[in-house]
């Protein structure tokens, strides 16, 4: 027997506008129907979930700044991990150069910090945070471009060395991060020039707008100068660039290492922000591997990374608060952000391809004897 | 890569690009060179083998920065239909027309027949025969080409 039907997918000459947008949305109310058959399967309610979701996450008024406060990060590492995705080079280790840029955003800040106004300092503190982000690229950037090393490898094993790193200097005693005279190791909390307050009574600090500013201007680079055209063409044709006389190795270097300095940028927020110390318990919370996500779901485009890293925030705030709402295991986000990925790059099938359904005729064989 | 950026490839580029001063002179030469597309931000992988073809050689020869000085072309039409094979020797005879020094290295004998000045055939590395397109015989070229050359091999 035949099935009554089949696929058939034509590549499509042009992908047409309205899918770049429709595929994400697609993607995300995919995500919603998976988490709700799995909500339903262990006896939670799906409303009463999503709409706490919903409000914790977006729509009340400490909802939305704690979202757009958390955003402030995600934003930072969803743009590191988007500007090098878009000349196909797979810096995953965003987590490692985000724990890096915060070491080095407190050592500025703890060293500075004391005889420097904070009009001097917040500039330093994220431009040192960027600058060790970058640091933490220079090996797999180097290797990638003179060798072909693999850059997915080196980046995500040097986030465990990061991650060590971090631990060294809260652990080790006397260590210069490490807040004296506790009982309990933690970090030293920068000078009050090194920190900025909240606006108003929320979670969500200036920083904010400076990444969102940071990301359309990346996203202007991107599309309108030289740079942005020599990674373009370097991603589309690496042949075609040879002849043009754009040097690869160059580029895939610069790239690199803004995107290592984006991570550490992001880092550095969370110093001038809410930690305030170099917190070991950075290493359990995955923003730079959120930063992935974020990417694949903006489809690397570094405005659109503003809107998928709030999302994110929402999903994740709202989904941290909902083990306190109800009884609703914390999870349910991680688990959405994780279906969300899915979705979006299964989603890719339907940019690239024109699918039809083709009824096969339904065709009987008749013996007469 | 659009139509238009494969453009900017030959052409200057300022630190920001301007591709609204480059867009007409793309219109421009779609239509001049017959090339089959929607307009200038066309994907030029998405285009047929002839079409990709006429967007190299609007692309090398329309000049910009390097202006070619000598256009090297090797096998321009195979694998191409019959039309597009007509346009892209119709354009580099144009070329030709208009000054630009060409080198054309084809398997295609036909081709080289209808198409060069000056006929040279390489046997083992060497130039063994050498004579002008209009004069130039089938025999004596695939005869040279075999290495059965007076004097020669």
């Amino acid at each position: 027997m035949r099935a009554p039907f089949r696929l058939q997918f034509e590549q499509r000459t042009e992908t047409p506008k309205r899918l770049g947008i429709l595929v994400p949305v697609a993607s995300v109310f995919a995500a919603l129907i998976a988490g709700a058959l799995f909500l339903l399967a262990t006896g939670h309610s799906v409303g009463d979930t999503y709409s706490n979701m919903l409000s914790d996450g977006f729509l009340s008024s400490t909802g939305i700044t704690d979202t757009l406060g958390l955003s402030t990060v995600l934003i930072c590492t969803g743009i590191a991990a988007a500007f090098a995705f878009q000349m196909n080079l797979y810096n995953i280790g965003g987590e490692g150069q985000l724990y890096v840029g915060m070491i080095g955003a407190t050592w500025f800040g703890l060293f500075f910090g004391e005889n420097l106004p904070s009009f001097i300092m917040i500039p330093l503190v994220l431009l040192g945070g960027a600058l060790c982000g970058a640091v933490w690229i220079v090996i797999p950037a180097w290797v990638r471009a003179r060798l072909g090393t693999s850059e997915i490898v080196t980046t995500l094993l040097l986030t465990y060395v990061a991650a060590s790193l971090v631990n060294h200097f809260i652990y080790r005693s006397g260590s210069y991060f490490r807040a004296p005279n506790t009982m309990f190791p933690q970090g030293r909390q920068v000078p009050d020039s090194a920190m900025l307050s909240p606006i108003g009574d929320t979670k969500m600090y200036p920083t904010f707008f400076i990444v969102v500013l940071l990301s359309l201007a990346l996203h202007w680079m991107v599309r309108r100068t030289e740079f942005g055209y020599r990674i373009q063409v370097i991603s589309d044709s690496p042949r075609a660039a040879r002849y043009a006389g754009i040097s690869a190795r160059r580029t895939t270097v610069q790239v690199m290492l803004i995107s290592g300095a984006l991570a550490g940028l992001g880092g550095a927020t969370l110093i001038i922000g809410s930690f305030q110390r170099l917190d070991p318990g950075i290493v359990t919370l995955g923003y730079g591997y959120a930063g992935i996500v974020i990417a694949a779901l903006a489809r690397n485009n570094m405005a659109a990374v503003i809107v998928s890293g709030i999302l994110f925030a929402g999903l994740r705030s709202g989904g941290d608060k909902l083990q306190i709402s109800t009884d609703t295991p914390i999870h349910i986000g991680v688990m959405l952000q994780g279906a969300i990925l899915l979705f979006a790059l299964g989603g890719e099938a339907f940019r690239r391809y024109k699918i039809r359904v083709i009824r096969t005729p339904n065709v009987r064989a008749e013996v007469t004897v | 890569m659009s139509i238009l950026d494969n453009l900017l490839l030959t052409r200057d580029r300022n630190v920001v690009v301007d591709r609204a001063s480059v867009r007409p002179e793309a219109t421009r030469l779609i239509d001049e060179f017959e090339i089959k597309a929607n307009g200038p931000e066309h994907v030029a992988r998405k285009l047929s083998g002839g079409n990709a073809q006429k967007v190299l050689l609007a692309r090398e020869l329309s000049g910009g920065r390097t202006a070619t000085k000598l256009l090297v072309v090797c096998s321009p039409t195979r694998g191409l239909d019959v039309g597009a094979i007509e346009t892209v020797r119709r354009l580099l005879d144009d070329a030709r027309s208009a000054g630009q020094a060409i080198l054309l290295i084809s398997e295609d004998l036909d081709e080289i027949m209808s198409l060069a000045d000056r006929v040279l055939v390489i046997y083992r590395g060497a130039i063994v025969h050498e004579t002008a397109g209009d004069t130039a015989s089938l025999e004596k070229v695939g005869a040279a080409m075999a290495g059965l050359t007076q004097g020669g091999a």
